[in-house]
């Protein structure tokens, strides 16, 4: 039986001080863990790019989308059931502790950095060791690596900031329902449904751009080596910095893009859903029991 | 001049920004509305 919005929004106020009360107490603790949502996301990734190469687009122009978004689906139900941290789910669940007093906006703008980094460093550390893996140097998956690298990097500004904000509607949608419910089948179904709708829908997520934007980079003088000599292809390069075809121009307009989605649209609106009133005097009730608790304590 | 592939393109930094304004004025607004302080949320 899920949980009502009230109750649910008190699920997810209660994560949110779990995991400030982690980045205020153990530091590092954190950071680790977002080292590992990072390395989860591009577990996701990587599988990704080893289905979806060599697939026609002739035989159906989304279906490499499709099997790119079905195995790419649990990589937030890892993240969720260990525990890790990845830090756009934290940026719904951070706002939510805002509303409800749980943390200040400095700590949330805090939460959301430190996450940034550990998700920053898990996955081009993942991506970086994968790059050198022998299976991702044969032609197709080098093709499909630097195919995927060219259509996110050569997109315009707008087009990849949209994609951003659509990318945390769905993805912060599933993982703010994954506290919606205490069952755990119901949990994985509803966690899944995030992954596979940014990735089928071709939208941009910070932490899975990292990785998926790396890998072609780092096996770029493969990649050239490789298609010299090619007369039906024209080597265009990509690049770290700004730029048309840049990792940091995708990077920056994805993350700005991601700041919005989950947080204007999710966030604000599930809170702004819950009944205020029914919420401070399902506050009132807890505080009652906790008195009530330690008063027994005390008395014996 | 053309922004598609500049960073400081300055419509998306306006979205992003106003975003953000509505974002601190709703969160602001209920924050003051339904305060529960932390001492009565923890029973004390």
């Amino acid at each position: 039986m899920p949980l009502n919005s009230e109750e649910h929004i008190i699920e997810v106020a209660d994560l949110c001080d779990k995991k400030w009360g982690m980045l205020n107490k153990r530091p590092m603790a954190f950071l680790i863990s977002a080292f590992a949502g990072g390395a989860f996301v591009c577990f996701g990734a990587m599988l990704a790019l080893s289905v979806s190469a060599g697939v026609s687009e002739n035989l159906a122009p989304g279906l490499a989308n499709l099997l790119m978004g079905l195995v790419f689906m649990f990589s937030l139900v890892i993240i969720m059931f260990s525990g890790m941290t990845l830090v756009t789910a934290d940026m719904a669940y951070g706002l939510v502790g805002v509303f409800n007093n749980r943390i200040s906006w400095k700590q949330f703008f805090l939460g959301v950095l430190v996450g940034y980094i550990g998700n920053f460093i898990g996955s081009m550390s993942f991506m970086w060791i994968m790059s050198k893996g022998g299976g991702y140097h044969a032609l197709p998956w080098l093709m499909r690596a630097h195919d995927i690298g060219l259509a996110k990097t050569g997109e315009t500004s707008m087009e990849i900031f949209v994609m951003g904000i659509i990318c945390t509607w769905t993805l912060q949608s599933a993982a703010i329902l994954f506290m919606k419910t205490n069952d755990d089948m119901s949990k994985i179904m509803l966690t899944a449904y995030g992954p596979l709708a940014f990735v089928a829908g071709m939208n941009e997520h910070c932490i899975a751009n990292i990785g998926f934007l790396a890998v072609p980079l780092f096996q770029q003088d493969l990649w050239l080596e490789a298609v010299t000599g090619m007369n039906n292809i024209t080597p265009v390069l990509m690049h770290w910095g700004f730029g048309k075809f840049g990792w940091a121009h995708n990077q920056l307009f994805t993350v700005m893009g991601n700041l919005i989605g989950g947080t204007l649209f999710v966030a604000v609106v599930f809170q702004l859903v819950a009944d205020p009133l029914k919420l401070k005097e399902m506050y009132r009730t807890r505080r009652d029991q906790i008195v009530t608790d330690k008063t027994r304590k005390e008395c014996g | 001049m053309n922004y598609d592939y500049n960073p400081l393109n300055p419509v998306i930094w306006g979205i992003f920004i106003g975003a953000w304004v509505i974002i601190g004025i709703i969160g602001n607004t209920y924050r003051k509305k339904y305060r529960l302080s932390d001492k009565e949320r923890q029973g004390e």
